[in-house]
């Protein structure tokens, strides 16, 4: 395999009964990045973690992981990743300092190492002084501190972080993403990240894939999947917006995508296409306009439009397609 | 291998003595059994209580029943509490897993079998008026401490067993609750409905036996269900198997 790839997956698939949870997923992950895997609910991240670690077998395809393959190696690929999986894993019952030490004593790391690493982890994230305390009073913040310390305890080369903040305050997440940013880009390990945050992945990633339904629908670097996006965003300030002005406004002439948010409205457009049909729409209907303003496409208009139905005008034709981003990105790796 | 299976050890005796919120609270938890049946009957049954076989009840019967509710827990709890997948995704073998998670509960029944023992053998000496000091007759002691170690593996064995398919851990200690109540109560049932021919049958078959004779053949039995067992729970405590559950 590739040195310079972390994670290749071929086809792969996994069914649970009726269900297709992953269906056909390929994808090249380089080593040394952020790789945001955005979907979601129920879209088949945290299956496609389960698979990439071996803790299920596909029913259709493969994978490897740092060369090795999830169905004949997964007991080298757990040796030799981190995980924080969809809830935090930690023993409440037991102390910062015990939870650690048994990660620790379970990669093997020597007593003195382990408790130097321990203690460099737990000051990085300003835990060191309340190790000796019992996890289960801590908020849920510290509590997805210290999973991340313990995926990193033995400097794994490839981290697994499912949703990382979710759940977290605004503070305690952003406190949680810089300090994954910092850990993650200190170490140079791989990241595989699963989200559906999209800021989060925005900041933190360098390559984003999007799932839904099991599919990888494109994949590329944030500044690319924005800039292909081929489109703008127009957002009307007023007063009077209404369901029946939307169902207009979502007829309109160029008008790719419409929504209200708390009373505004914003539209998606391709780039270039005036504003004036819709800003007459609106008068003419009863809008109150107060401000018009328009911006390139953001992640998340992307996201939504990608993963939204009956939007495939800026499906897979206008980004790059599963294939050819991480290769290409990884080729440039 | 060894070492995966002392790092899981270490990891339940941990929870374990904070299962109830501190060690010190473990203690005090410890302590009805161990004065129940390492002072109160020891003192009650005086210095025969280091000759006959009916001591050796008390020392095998209740470390087996809190071994097998402590691993109720075993699976269950970890599934509860959102634990075992993380411990499923590191690089912990499977068998290191559930021998370690067997090995704690069995190193905890033989403990508290040893410490029922201990005390037992002080409160009789310090009740006794007979001048020097008493000891359990050796084939009790030896052969009890041996049913002992059989039976807590079984306890084990079977508290993974149901712990592994239970969805909760009040499930499994309820399953455990019924399975006990059959195991103790039957026999009783069975001597009651069997038809005298049988009992005296049976009567003559154990009529030869001497207590050495008993601790052998119920010892081997005991072991024989606890390798059908280890077996079947090796079978079964398999990572894809426990992450579809």
């Amino acid at each position: 395999m590739d040195s310079a790839i972390a994670i290749r997956t071929e086809n792969l698939t996994r069914d649970f009964a009726a269900v297709r949870a992953v269906d056909g997923l390929t994808l090249e992950v380089p080593r040394g990045i952020v790789f945001g895997f955005l979907g979601p609910n129920g879209s088949g991240k945290t299956t496609t973690i389960r698979l990439l670690l071996g803790l299920l077998e596909p029913s259709a395809g493969h994978a490897q992981v740092l060369g090795f393959d999830t169905r004949r190696q997964s007991d080298a690929i757990r040796e030799r990743t981190g995980a924080l999986l969809e809830h935090h894993g930690l023993y409440e019952r037991m102390t910062a300092l015990e939870n650690l030490d048994f990660f620790g004593r379970i990669a093997r790391l020597p007593r003195t190492e382990r408790h130097r690493r321990m203690e460099q982890l737990l000051t990085h994230l300003g835990l060191w002084e309340r190790r000796h305390e019992i996890v289960n009073n801590w908020s849920r913040g510290m509590k997805q501190k210290l999973a991340v310390a313990r995926a990193l305890l033995h400097r794994p080369p490839l981290i697994f972080l499912d949703e990382p903040t979710a759940g977290l305050d605004p503070v305690a997440a952003a406190a949680l993403r810089e300090d994954l940013a910092e850990l993650a880009g200190e170490a140079g390990v791989t990241v595989f990240l699963t989200t559906h945050n999209l800021a989060e992945a925005e900041k933190l990633c360098s390559l984003i894939g999007v799932i839904r339904n099991g599919k990888l629908l494109a994949v590329g670097h944030p500044n690319q999947l924005r800039s292909q996006g081929k489109g703008q965003r127009v957002t009307v300030y007023g007063q009077g917006f209404t369901p029946q002005i939307l169902t207009g406004v979502k007829g309109l002439d160029g008008v790719q995508q419409a929504r209200l948010r708390n009373h505004h409205l914003e539209v998606q457009m391709p780039p270039q296409t005036s504003t004036a049909p819709l800003v007459r729409f609106l008068v003419q209907a009863g809008v109150a306009v107060e401000e018009v303003h328009r911006e390139k496409a953001t992640l998340e208009d992307v996201f939504l439009t990608l993963v939204s139905e009956g939007s495939e005008s800026l499906g897979n034709g206008a980004l790059l397609s599963p294939q050819e981003g991480p290769r290409s990105e990884a080729a440039r790796a | 291998m060894i070492t995966d299976v002392a790092t899981m050890i270490w990891k339940e005796w941990r929870e374990l003595l904070r299962q109830r919120g501190s060690w010190k609270a473990f203690l005090v938890g410890l302590f009805v059994p161990v004065a129940v049946f390492g002072i109160m009957l020891p003192i009650q049954a005086g210095v025969d209580w280091l000759e006959t076989p009916i001591s050796l009840s008390a020392w095998i019967y209740m470390p087996t029943v809190l071994v097998m509710t402590m691993m109720a827990d075993s699976i269950a709890g970890e599934r509860e509490r959102h634990t075992l997948e993380t411990l499923l995704a590191t690089r912990l073998p499977d068998q290191a897993i559930l021998y370690g998670k067997i090995l704690a509960g069995v190193g905890y029944a033989l403990l508290l079998a040893l410490a029922i023992v201990a005390v037992g053998l002080v409160s009789v000496n310090l009740t006794d008026l007979t001048p020097g000091w008493q000891w359990y007759n050796a084939q009790i002691f030896w052969g009890g401490l041996a049913i002992s170690l059989l039976l807590s593996l079984l306890g084990s064995v079977v508290g993974v067993l149901i712990s592994l398919r239970a969805a909760s851990v009040r499930q499994a200690t309820q399953t455990l609750s019924y399975i006990m109540l059959v195991v103790f109560f039957l026999p009783v049932v069975l001597l009651q409905i069997l038809p005298r021919q049988v009992m005296v049958t049976l009567e003559q078959a154990l009529a030869p036996l001497t207590l050495e004779g008993v601790l052998l053949v119920g010892g081997a039995a005991v072991l024989l269900v606890d390798l059908a067992l280890l077996a079947l729970a090796r079978a079964r405590f398999r990572r894809t198997r426990l992450t579809l559950d």
